[in-house]
């Protein structure tokens, strides 16, 4: 059987990705689809657990289920703000939305 | 074990010199063979059926010139373009023009593993067998947004937002009415579910009395959900022959054609198979009786594909005699009368659960049904009365 | 029990195969290093992995593409693609439900909201400096050895068990965990219901506000 180990290694791996992409992105967009891999990694570790330890009474699948939802509403929300956000400042690059102010006007 | 494949016996021999595991993989090798080369058989003549039925239905005759009867048309329109020049847009994105067409045909061919051709004959048998497909299906909406986008070309975009949102909007009515059929039968797995209605005594769950005809109405929602989730008309205002030239799928050229061309068969293939398994009887042949011939597995295969036929003969008379929705039409349609619609066939064909839901008797149920029926004219004489007011 | 060495050496060909593919323009040499790399993980991993380990690494590497691309729209294109195949990585850990579930949710769901508004939202490119670039890949690997470092050494020996499932029983185990879900975490499932909803007014909200849109010749037709 596979060992465990490999498991945990491939969360490892997608969780570090997310967190490169959170780490170098400015672009909001890219930084929610980041956001998704870490959510994703930390889904892996807890159908993987479930799997390896027998539970019978589906804890792991209940957390992952949980997450995918909290995900799913997270996401929603976030690409709906991303637009508002779009539509007022002319601008999703994360680091220059506050110096833009209030302003409508356009470079 | 009682799911192998109905040839594994052939097989034996080779557990002498093989490792077991290698003998299975050589079982789901042959299996993949075998069941992938009829699915593709399929696919050759389906069109040819249906040319030929809209053609006889428009007063004209169709193929008839490549083999006899024209049967050899597809294949040859296959070598055809297969052969062409695939020509890609300049400003198109090659990764979203490739990864459209691989995800599309893809997730199409892997969606004809649960489905079994006889009693022994399937690709595999999950533990959720009918939600895998459902799954595969919520995949095709991204897919189709990603081809339109890629191709660059303003009518490929429009298309693609019409045809994401026309196929997000059909499934939900179409899981509904799975789902109901599902929990009366409680399982996921198409084998069982058509074994059950081979069972002496109960009817296709399109007309059985163990439904209380309630499946009337929630095959027929699942009908038009499924013609719709496979772009045929009267919803193929994505494609819109004569208007977007084809919707997303402008801009493929050469063997990229003919892989749009095989997966909307495949859709068509799949669509009335789902319907064939959940509401149609399977591969059952007879619907009230239980006769010996009935469970051998060449009977089984030749009854499957003459159903499957059928609805493709039912899919090219649509196609020949109703017009094309508008967009506006179409969606409001998914989303405002079949959504309500099997909502409440659903709810009221759960009163119908073997183990008997919340202690209901015979009569109760019969009551259930009435009520169903009651609120479903309810509600298209109300959706009706009002609508006739606008537009 | 893995030696450190495996784990360090598989974490690493996992994070550097998306590197080298980007080096190269030719789809055959994807191919091959493909099936060479695969074939170094099945080796690393033992014979039992040999479905798992391309997986694995067709999914690093569409994350890791995900993650590092310039175009929206490209990234999630790929997003899609990742979350496909992760969820057919699930099957592997004998919970096929989550196989469909994952794949209806984070396909059908979140990747056409992500791709519509890649669309809506006409900021094409990003571009990121070199040194934050390097930084963060610097914290990435250490953090992964990091991550690693833990895990190993806490992890008993581990035995996987049996299947908890029996294959033609998918109904019965949705039935009794839909049980479970709504006996034991009873008090979570409103909660969740009420999180969804006001996610789903608060986006319908944030869509209609009549605020003054800049690029007026930069619309898209729908």
């Amino acid at each position: 059987m596979i060992d465990i180990i490999w498991f945990i290694l491939f969360s490892t791996a997608l969780f570090v990705t997310g967190l490169l992409g959170v780490i170098t992105q400015t672009n909001g967009i890219r930084i929610l689809i980041s956001v998704e891999f870490m959510l994703n990694a930390a889904n892996i570790n807890f159908i993987a657990f479930n799997s390896y330890l027998g539970l019978v009474d589906f804890s792991g699948w209940s957390m992952a289920l949980f997450v995918i939802a909290i995900a799913a509403a997270e996401a929603a929300i976030g690409l709906a703000i991303f637009i508002s956000v779009y539509r007022s400042f002319g601008d999703i690059t994360l680091g220059s939305i506050f110096s833009l102010g209030e302003a409508t006007e356009v470079e | 074990m009682t799911d192998s494949p109905v040839y594994e016996p052939l097989f034996q021999p080779l557990f002498n010199f093989l490792p077991d595991k290698m003998v299975i993989g050589v079982v789901v090798a042959f299996t993949t063979l075998v069941l992938g080369s009829w699915v593709m058989i399929q696919q050759l003549f389906g069109p040819w059926v249906e040319r030929k039925v809209m053609a006889r239905m428009q007063g004209r005759r169709g193929p008839t010139y490549v083999g006899w009867k024209g049967i050899l048309q597809i294949p040859a329109d296959l070598l055809k373009l297969v052969f062409k020049e695939d020509i890609m847009p300049a400003r198109a994105d090659r990764l979203g023009f490739f990864v459209s067409i691989a995800l599309i045909s893809i997730t199409s061919i892997v969606s004809f593993a649960p489905l079994p051709w006889g009693t022994n004959l399937m690709g595999a048998n999950f533990g959720v067998g009918i939600l895998y497909v459902f799954a595969v299906f919520s995949l095709f909406p991204p897919a189709m947004f990603i081809g339109g986008w890629s191709s660059n070309s303003k009518y490929a975009l429009i298309g693609g937002f019409r045809s994401a949102g026309q196929l997000l909007a059909y499934e939900i009515p179409m899981f509904l009415s799975g789902i109901a059929i599902i929990a009366v039968n409680g399982t996921f797995s198409l084998r069982t579910i058509t074994e059950n209605q081979m069972v002496s005594g109960a009817g296709w769950n399109l007309f059985s009395h163990q439904l209380g005809f309630l499946g009337l109405i929630t095959g027929f929602v699942f009908f038009i959900a499924g013609v719709a989730e496979s772009e045929r008309i009267p919803f193929d205002i994505p494609e819109a022959e004569a208007e977007l030239v084809m919707g997303p799928r402008t801009e493929f050229s050469g063997w990229r054609y003919a892989l749009i061309m095989m997966v909307e068969y495949i859709h068509l293939t799949v669509n009335s198979l789902l319907f064939i398994y959940l509401f149609f009887g399977g591969y059952d042949a007879i619907p009230w009786v239980d006769l010996a011939f009935e469970h051998n597995v060449v009977v089984q295969i030749i009854v499957l594909t003459a159903k499957l036929y059928l609805f493709v003969m039912i899919a090219a008379w649509l196609r020949s005699a109703l017009p094309r929705m508008r967009i506006d039409q179409l969606l409001s349609l998914g989303w405002k009368q079949l959504l309500p619609i099997a909502l409440i066939a659903s709810i009221g064909t759960l009163g119908f659960v073997k183990p008997s839901l919340l202690g209901l008797g015979e009569m109760w149920k019969w009551i259930v049904s009435a009520i169903t029926f009651v609120l479903i004219f309810i509600f298209m004489y109300l959706h009706f009365s009002s609508t006739r007011r606008r537009n | 029990m893995v030696s450190y060495g495996i784990l360090l050496a598989v974490l690493g060909i996992l994070l550097v195969f998306p590197q080298i593919m980007r080096l190269f323009d030719n789809t055959l040499i994807h191919i091959v290093l493909y099936f060479v790399f695969s074939g170094i993980l099945v080796y690393l991993m033992g014979t039992d992995a040999t479905i798992l380990a391309p997986l694995m690494l067709i999914t690093t590497y569409f994350a890791v593409m995900a993650v590092i691309e310039t175009r929206v729209m490209r990234a999630a294109i790929f997003l899609l693609l990742a979350m496909v195949t992760l969820g057919f990585s699930y099957i592997f850990l004998n919970s096929e439900i989550l196989t469909a579930l994952h794949i209806s949710v984070y396909g059908g769901g979140i990747a056409i909201l992500v791709l519509f508004a890649a669309v809506l939202i006409e900021e094409n490119s990003s571009i990121v400096d070199e040194r934050t670039q390097i930084n963060g890949y610097i914290i990435t690997f250490a953090l992964a050895m990091i991550m690693i470092s833990l895990v190993f050494r806490g992890i008993p020996k581990s035995n996987a068990t049996t299947s908890i499932i029996n294959i033609d029983d998918g109904f019965t185990l949705i039935r009794d965990y839909s049980y479970f879900l709504w006996t034991t975490y009873t008090h979570v499932i409103p909660f969740l219901a009420l999180l969804i909803l006001g996610a789903l007014i608060g986006a319908v909200r944030l869509a209609l506000t009549d605020k003054e849109v800049i690029h007026e010749e930069k619309e898209v037709a729908i």
